[in-house]
């Protein structure tokens, strides 16, 4: 019987297809939560008891995702006591790391320009709840993204690739 | 000079007689891999030429055969093996 320990421990093992989708929703849900909230529920277009199961919906998807590509990235990102990454994981690593860091990178200059350029129109007032969505998107995926890089960019080991 | 091959195309393949090799000694994937301290698969991606090995794993991959280097990877093809091409007096 599958328990929740035997999936974790098969999670290194998914294949390739699997990984982009489980990171795709990862990086959806939480997104998505916002802006439905935003654009249909805050300006009352959408009843919150109706909001609420997608939201809930939503934000499953994202942990989801988050909590099965963690697990594959389990000892591939970092070296575990006891295992150290050989040549070919070391250099996928350092892709993923490569990878992440540019996306980073993009995604906070976009931000800081956007608000550059919003701010540059009028005065721009930003309270704590503008800001915790945010912090708490930053929070969830900033430690992610390598992880999310890596599950996306490694080849699925073949099916005869027995030990 | 010769145009510098794009990361990741078929131009930087290197074949390898690593599984014909592995099999002639009665060795697994994982015996390989442990032999050598690498994970398994990492055997697999170098066997079916979708891992080019660092120049010091391709040593030492040479060494634990106890061939030259050259008998094992090339950037061209291997043609049918002669069971004698891995004895020559012009390998040792």
């Amino acid at each position: 019987m599958a328990t929740p320990l035997s999936i974790y421990r098969r999670l290194p093992t998914l294949r390739r297809r699997t990984r982009r989708l489980l990171v795709v929703g990862a990086f959806a849900g939480y997104p998505l939560l916002q802006l439905g909230y935003s654009l249909l529920v805050a300006p009352g277009r959408l009843p919150q008891p109706i909001w609420a199961p997608i939201a809930v919906a939503l934000f499953a998807i994202s942990l989801l995702g988050v909590f099965a590509i963690y697990g594959y990235g389990q000892g591939r990102i970092g070296e575990r006591r006891g295992q150290v990454l050989d040549e070919r994981q070391r250099a996928l690593r350092d892709r993923a790391l490569v990878t992440a860091y540019g996306i980073a990178t993009a995604v906070i200059g976009l931000g800081v320009a956007g608000v550059a350029l919003l701010a540059l129109q009028g005065p721009l007032v930003l309270g704590f709840g503008d800001l915790v969505p945010v912090v708490i998107g930053l929070g969830l995926y900033l430690p992610f993204l390598p992880f999310a890089s890596l599950a996306w960019i490694e080849p699925d080991a073949p099916a005869d690739d027995e030990a | 000079m010769a145009p510098t091959p794009k990361p990741g195309s078929d131009r930087e393949l290197v074949h390898n007689r690593l599984p014909l090799l592995r099999a002639d000694r009665g060795m697994s994937r994982a015996d390989l891999a442990a032999a050598l301290g690498i994970h398994y698969q990492t055997v697999g991606y170098i066997e079916r030429g979708e891992y080019s090995p660092s120049l010091h794993l391709a040593l030492r991959i040479a060494r634990l055969f106890d061939l030259p280097v050259e008998a094992i990877f090339a950037l061209e093809p291997f043609g049918q093996l002669r069971a004698e091409s891995l004895i020559e007096p012009s390998f040792r």
